[in-house]
């Protein structure tokens, strides 16, 4: 299961990279982790999250993220996207006059209707995603390396993902349809996008996951990242041990097996993990890489510390020494 | 008040005040309700959950539906459903014969809300205008962003409830919801008004206007005699998306008075006596919060709450068995085991012990906050709920543990 390091490492420095996963998986950890290790290695990242207030500052250990990209650590900016910031911020960047804007997108009538439109949201902040590419700076070089997306849950980033392609189809040629094109054209690109997906070792988990690369491949046609298998158990006994345990359990009275039961149900839980960690090995058409199960006492911080180890083991990096995180303003 | 925020208590306390709020009555919602409601965060086992119930009911002898919206894979052939379609499958004697179990009583049947497919049954069904429809039927907006006009999925699992509940043929006994995943009650609640008035109301009516006005297939509203303000709001869409819009939205006009009787239709069945909500969720302080909020805003539109479900609790070894902990390390060695294993065996115990009393204390605090209600905690069970015995074993839990 164990996944070729020139296969991660190539997949973790692509321009555009989305992560996406069930709610609750680790989207943002993974995110996080990811750059962080960018930033680390000396990219310029901009680590963007969707509507999702504070979760990426948690994980690196910053303040609360803001509506314009921060440089929140060493080469790394973060920023989190509102459906009305990106809205404004592309409104304001066609018709070029703040007055104008006022005038027009301030006006209670049109906020309600552009309210109204379906999944607006959604391609307005994925035309800042993708806007943030374009950016250079006054030398002609890109202002981000690289730009990390923590995507909304499955549904919501289905629709994020697929809506721009959707919308150059669909609608009729003028300023839309043309935006929608350059953005679906990102998505598509072989080289400088792919979609990381994250799952728990659990059946709803692993099925999101995989329904979503069927949809990458299929629909979305962009190009697959890594697979992250998180939280997964490390094994609690060895076979003999397990062996012994079993043999106590078999002339254990009732008060004493309660005890054994917890260690045969760990194992029993182990075993489940398993099954699905290898159906997502075997259908998520992407390298996996595993994060481990940790103590519930860890903060969010020393967790995305570990995982830029896990990301960096997988990808056959050296671990690039920083000064601890947060120890920067 | 967060959970957490509580007066200190000696864990017999606890236990006893658990105790008595886990006494069991979910029997007694599921016998004085025809509609059961599973409301709660995502991720939680609310559509097991539903299904148990369902089961129970078809256990006691009723027919019963359970109207899902996104089962696990497993689950749903666990329940016969194979493919998405809104059709309603009866869960046959064989099916609980080859699962090992006596088949219920009553009758159970089972099906998946599809969303696309809901709304252009809602158009053919109830569009007056047989020109109008066919054409919203073909509109290529409609065919792929109806689904993703915010509210649709809540709007349509009560188009679908409203349906049932009013079916005179092979009438139900009990209909089990299993909600959409929601951040909170309100999105749930309000979903019908909020599609409805996504698609009608000032701004929209302000759009279609001229369109209207100007006849069909040629209309063009961004000409030199429409607003500033939508000429404006043109240079941002480009022209053409707009009227595409305009034309899609007038295409649901005469829809309007129906989404409404019927959303009130369906908020009646809600308030109904015979109505109960069922708030689904897990013993971990996010979810719980996400419960207490989900109960605060039910109560708030006097809706019937049945109680809590807290789905995979810890199973606590110290529960009745704290003075045999002793005794592990030698067993263990008899066993051929180090005494590093029977440490590191009572270490997980230790663990699972320590997050099954916070579990309990969580738990209390829920009942009390919650206004008193019930809470029922299921264990953690040893395997993943995916088929008829799994969801028997769950319905034991809910009903008999």
């Amino acid at each position: 299961m164990s996944s070729p390091p020139a296969a991660v490492r190539e997949r973790l420095d692509r321009a555009f990279q989305v992560v996406a996963g069930k709610g609750g998986v680790g989207r943002t950890l993974v995110a996080s982790a990811i750059a962080l290790r960018a930033s680390q290695r000396g990219e310029r990242v901009l680590l963007l999250e969707v509507n999702a207030p504070d979760s990426c500052a948690r994980f690196l250990g910053v303040a609360p993220a803001p509506d314009e990209p921060r440089e929140v650590l060493p080469n790394l900016w973060l920023c989190r996207m509102t459906p009305a910031g990106a809205m404004k911020e592309y409104a304001l960047l066609i018709l070029r006059f703040k007055a104008l804007y006022t005038l027009v997108f301030e006006n209670r009538l049109v906020k309600y209707l552009l309210r109204s439109i379906p999944s607006l949201a959604e391609l307005t902040m994925m035309g800042k995603a993708w806007y943030h590419t374009t950016e250079t700076l006054d030398d002609g070089s890109p202002r981000y390396t690289r730009v990390v997306v923590d995507a909304p849950a499955t549904g919501h980033a289905m629709t994020f993902l697929s809506l721009s392609r959707i919308v150059a189809d669909v609608v009729p040629p003028g300023v839309l349809k043309v935006a929608a094109e350059k953005m679906a054209a990102l998505i598509e690109s072989p080289i400088d996008s792919c979609l990381h997906l994250v799952a728990l070792p659990e059946e709803m988990p692993v099925n999101e996951a995989l329904e979503l690369a069927v949809f990458s491949a299929k629909k979305l046609h962009m190009a697959t990242g890594i697979g992250v298998m998180n939280r997964r158990l490390v094994p609690f006994a060895s076979s003999d041990e397990l062996a012994a345990i079993e043999r106590a359990r078999a002339s254990a009275d009732p008060g004493l097996a309660t005890f054994l039961e917890t260690a045969l149900r760990r194992r029993e839980l182990e075993s489940v993990q398993a099954d699905h960690a290898a159906r997502f090995a075997a259908e998520v058409d992407r390298p996996v890489v595993t994060f481990d199960e940790m103590p519930s006492r860890m903060t969010p911080q020393e967790l995305t510390r570990h995982a830029v180890g896990w990301l960096d083991e997988a990808a056959g990096t050296n671990r690039v020494t920083m000064a601890p995180i947060g120890a920067w303003r | 008040m967060s959970l957490e925020e509580v007066v200190p208590r000696s864990p017999s306390e606890e236990r006893a005040e658990v105790a008595s709020a886990t006494v069991n009555r979910l029997g007694n919602v599921l016998e004085t309700s025809r509609v059961l409601v599973s409301v709660g965060p995502g991720g939680v086992g609310k559509t097991s959950t539903s299904a148990a119930m369902a089961l129970e009911a078809a256990r006691r002898n009723k027919r019963v539906a359970v109207l899902t919206i996104d089962p696990a894979r497993r689950l749903a052939n666990a329940l016969g459903l194979t493919e998405i379609g809104s059709d309603e499958k009866i869960i046959d004697a064989a099916a609980f014969a080859r699962a090992g179990l006596d088949p219920p009583t009553g009758a159970m049947s089972a099906m998946m809300l599809d969303i696309k497919g809901m709304w252009d049954e809602t158009v053919r069904r109830h569009h007056p205008d047989p020109v109008k429809r066919k054409k919203l039927l073909q509109n290529r907006m409609y065919q792929t962003l109806s689904t993703a006009l915010a509210g649709s999925q809540e709007y349509m699992a009560m188009e679908k409830l409203h349906d049932l509940a009013s079916r005179t043929v092979d009438p139900l006994d009990v209909i089990v919801l299993d909600t959409p995943p929601s951040a909170n009650a309100v999105d749930f609640l309000e979903a019908p008004s909020k599609l409805i008035d996504a698609l009608d109301n000032e701004a929209t009516r302000w759009l279609t206007e001229p369109y209207k006005k100007r006849g069909r297939v040629t209309a063009r509203i961004l000409d030199a005699g429409s607003s500033f303000l939508l000429r404006s709001l043109g240079r941002f869409t480009g022209t053409e998306a707009l009227e595409a819009l305009a034309e899609l939205l007038s295409g649901f006009q005469d829809m309007f008075d129906g989404f409404r009787t019927r959303a009130l239709a369906v908020k009646t069945l809600l308030a109904d006596q015979k109505t109960s909500f069922v708030i689904v969720s897990a013993p971990r302080p996010g979810p719980l919060a996400e419960a207490l909020a989900f109960h605060t805003r039910l109560s708030e539109e006097s809706i019937h709450i049945g109680g809590f479900v807290l789905n995979r609790a810890t199973v606590d070894p110290f529960a009745e068995h704290a003075e045999d902990a002793a005794r592990l390390g030698p067993a263990i060695a008899a066993a051929g085991g180090s005494p590093a294993l029977a440490a590191r065996i009572e270490g997980l115990a230790r663990t699972h012990h320590a997050a099954a009393e916070a579990e309990r204390k969580m738990a209390g605090d829920l009942s009390k906050h919650g206004g008193g209600l019930p809470v029922w905690m299921v264990p953690e069970l040893r395997r993943d709920v995916h088929d008829l015995a799994g969801l028997d074993q769950l319905r034991h839990h809910l009903f008999y543990g």
